[in-house]
């Protein structure tokens, strides 16, 4: 679709609009004035009628027909407006003015009435004069209406150009801003109530650009970092090994350990794929699942070694059907007890929440343990995020940005909470739009 | 055992090649798909191991080429995680999808996984160095001392003894006996194995479950 200028085409509309109005106010000013001329005309038929009768009713009373002639005469001598012809049983007694209603007279025709049914009447009357006035009415109107809607819509368009102006101060501004110039927004109260919405949703969409646009930067600092100690410990181990002669054990040990590290890069680039993927929006393939309570019992299972060395205990609370896929869920379960593991009090109760809450499926588990520290809640679903950053082993710091991942493909969220030495991270699992 | 791989990763197709024939595969190598494809075609293979991004076609294709005349085993190699290129692949006809980067012990695995399958139906007894498995009864004996094993541990050394002398993943061990379809972070697998191990093999002389640095476990009689 080709762009249209707003500012073209209101100027358009309001001109259209002014030339309407106008041109029917003409109109309506012309008739009225044409009827009011008509009306008038009438009138004064009437009235003259009226006196010719009365005269003639005099003459026939006294049959004095010369004086009639010479009263009439006298009159429509000063009348030249008017035109009449007087027949008394077909014969033409008195005529003036031109005969034919040709020109600019208007003739009436008038009936014959019951005091003197041998009376013909025929009367003209002269309009010209109305009429003139007529035409110069009709004149000066086209030329105001016209006039006037030219000199409207210029200014019309100078208003719309001028309310316009927030529209394009906004297109300067905007070009100011975005993710180069961090923290920078638009003022949403410089450009009118009717903007404020648009203003303050693209100040929310920059906020979130910009927030993506953060997260992106840490990300690759991170894998960054998180690759390097694997890759360092790989080249860095295999140039020290065959620096000096070594016998087979000696590089066989080597090469485990190589493998070992190889091994934890792989798991990382895995999970960082599968993160990219949910960024991307990514929903998961969702089946039928009858009771959440079968894979979180599965889950379970899969820890339970784990659970018996450290003398847990795991409650299954509350049980759901959802619309979800079953591995994905799995894995979130299981990353949620395997983090409520680590952190649980050894001899204490692990207990699994399953509940809906919101319009959404939530699956909570709290374990018994040190508290989270204030403020982490949150920073504890980003990649890499570590409670305590000095601690190294098998985790790297992704499992729960997986469960966030997961709760997001399946268009629900995550949430912690750490409160007098009871932990819990539940995420939940909303409805999803298959794919 | 015949196999056919087409790998056109140079360095890739010389380790599985090297690491199949030490495990006894006999062992051709394709560079690219239409070299691959001719060769599938021509040759008699127990089974064919087919990466999708090579040269020439691509893997999906020659699939449906030899699928088209052929009924062996296929296993796909990928390095795409894409739900979709597996939902593909397994349509196409291949009887299993192996992601890039993975364990030779995985690979080997699934390789005997896909050969065993379709075979005489198993049997219900195993025996290993004093070691009976009785799958019906689902009872585990050693030196004649019943074993009180739990459900999965039981399943675990059903596995590890089907696969005898075979090293298995972590990886593959949570899949086969937990169904847990991922990498876990957690060393859950280990634990499960230690307990294992504490109930069938430290009560007695001789060990049989070994874990094997960096791969995976194996039980095997390595005494004798």
């Amino acid at each position: 679709m080709a762009t249209r200028s707003i500012q073209r085409s209101l100027s358009w509309w309001l001109a259209i609009q002014t030339l309407c109005c106008l041109a029917v106010t003409s109109a309506v000013i012309y008739v009225v004035a044409h009827h009011s001329f008509d009306q008038r005309q009438r009138a004064e038929i009437v009235r003259h009628e009226g006196m010719i009768r009365a005269l003639y009713g005099e003459a026939k009373a006294a049959d004095n027909w010369d004086g009639l002639r010479t009263e009439l005469l006298d009159f429509f001598r000063t009348h030249d407006e008017l035109a009449v012809q007087l027949r008394r049983n077909g014969e033409l007694i008195f005529a003036a003015g031109p005969a034919a209603s040709t020109g600019s007279w208007r003739q009436e025709r008038l009936m014959p009435r019951a005091d003197a049914p041998e009376l013909e009447l025929q009367m003209a009357i002269d309009v010209g004069s109305d009429r003139g006035v007529l035409r110069t009415l009709a004149i000066a109107l086209l030329i105001v209406s016209l006039g006037a809607s030219l000199v409207a819509s210029l200014i019309g368009a100078r208003l719309v150009r001028r309310a316009l102006t927030p529209l394009r101060s906004l297109a300067r501004e905007t070009r100011q801003v975005g993710p180069h110039a961090s923290g920078k927004r638009l003022d949403e109260g410089a450009y009118g109530t009717e903007m404020a919405p648009f203003v303050h949703q693209f100040n929310q969409m920059l906020e979130r650009t910009e927030q993506a646009y953060q997260q992106l930067e840490a990300f690759n600092a991170d894998v960054a970092h998180e690759l390097r100690t694997p890759l360092a410990n790989l080249i860095g181990e295999a140039e020290v090994e065959l620096a000096k002669p070594r016998n087979a054990d000696e590089l066989r040990e080597v090469l485990l350990s190589n493998v070992e590290e190889a091994r934890r890069l792989s798991a990382i680039v895995s999970d960082m794929l599968f993160l990219s993927r949910a960024d991307r929006g990514v929903t998961a393939r969702t089946e039928h699942v009858e009771a959440l309570s079968i894979p979180a019992l599965d889950v379970v299972e899969f820890h339970e070694a784990v659970l018996e060395s450290r003398g847990l205990t795991v409650e299954l609370v509350g049980d759901a059907g959802v619309e979800a896929d079953l591995g994905l869920v799995k894995r979130a379960i299981s990353n949620l007890l395997g983090n409520a593991i680590q952190y649980a009090t050894t001899g204490s109760v692990i207990r699994i929440d399953i509940g809906r809450r919101d319009g959404a499926t939530w699956v909570g588990i709290s374990n018994q343990g040190p508290d989270i520290p204030a403020g982490a809640g949150d920073k504890l679903f980003e990649r890499f995020y570590r409670v305590d950053r000095s601690r190294t082993g098998a985790h790297y710091g992704l499992g729960l940005a997986i469960v966030a991942a997961i709760a997001r493909m399946h268009g629900g969220e995550t949430r912690a909470s750490s409160c007098a030495g009871t932990t819990t991270v539940a995420f939940s699992i909303g409805t999803v739009a298959g794919p | 055992m015949r196999i056919l791989v087409v790998e056109d990763e140079q360095k890739m197709g010389d380790y599985i090649r090297k690491g199949l024939s030490e495990n006894g595969f006999q062992v051709d190598l394709a560079r690219d798909g239409l070299q691959g494809r001719a060769m599938a075609l021509a040759g008699e293979y127990d089974i064919l191991l087919l990466d999708v991004m090579l040269p020439g076609i691509d893997g999906f294709a020659v699939l449906a080429d030899v699928r088209a005349v052929k009924a062996m085993p296929v296993l796909m190699l990928t390095a795409k995680d894409e739900i979709d290129d597996r939902v593909r692949g397994l349509q196409a006809g291949a009887d299993d999808y192996l992601l890039k980067p993975f364990a030779f012990s995985e690979l080997l695995a699934r390789l005997h996984a896909l050969l065993r399958r379709g075979k005489l139906q198993e049997t219900t007894q195993y025996q290993l160095a004093g070691l009976q498995l009785n799958l019906i009864a689902r009872k585990a004996t050693r030196n004649g001392v019943r074993l009180d094993l739990t459900a999965k541990e039981f399943a675990l050394l059903t596995l590890l003894m089907r696969r005898t002398g075979q090293v298995l993943s972590r990886t593959l061990l949570a899949e086969q006996v937990w169904g847990m379809n991922f990498d876990s972070e957690t060393n859950v697998v280990e634990v499960a194995i230690r307990r294992l191990r504490s109930k069938m093999d430290e009560p007695f002389e001789s060990r049989l479950l070994h874990t094997v640095r960096g791969m995976g476990y194996v039980l095997e009689d390595r005494d004798t």
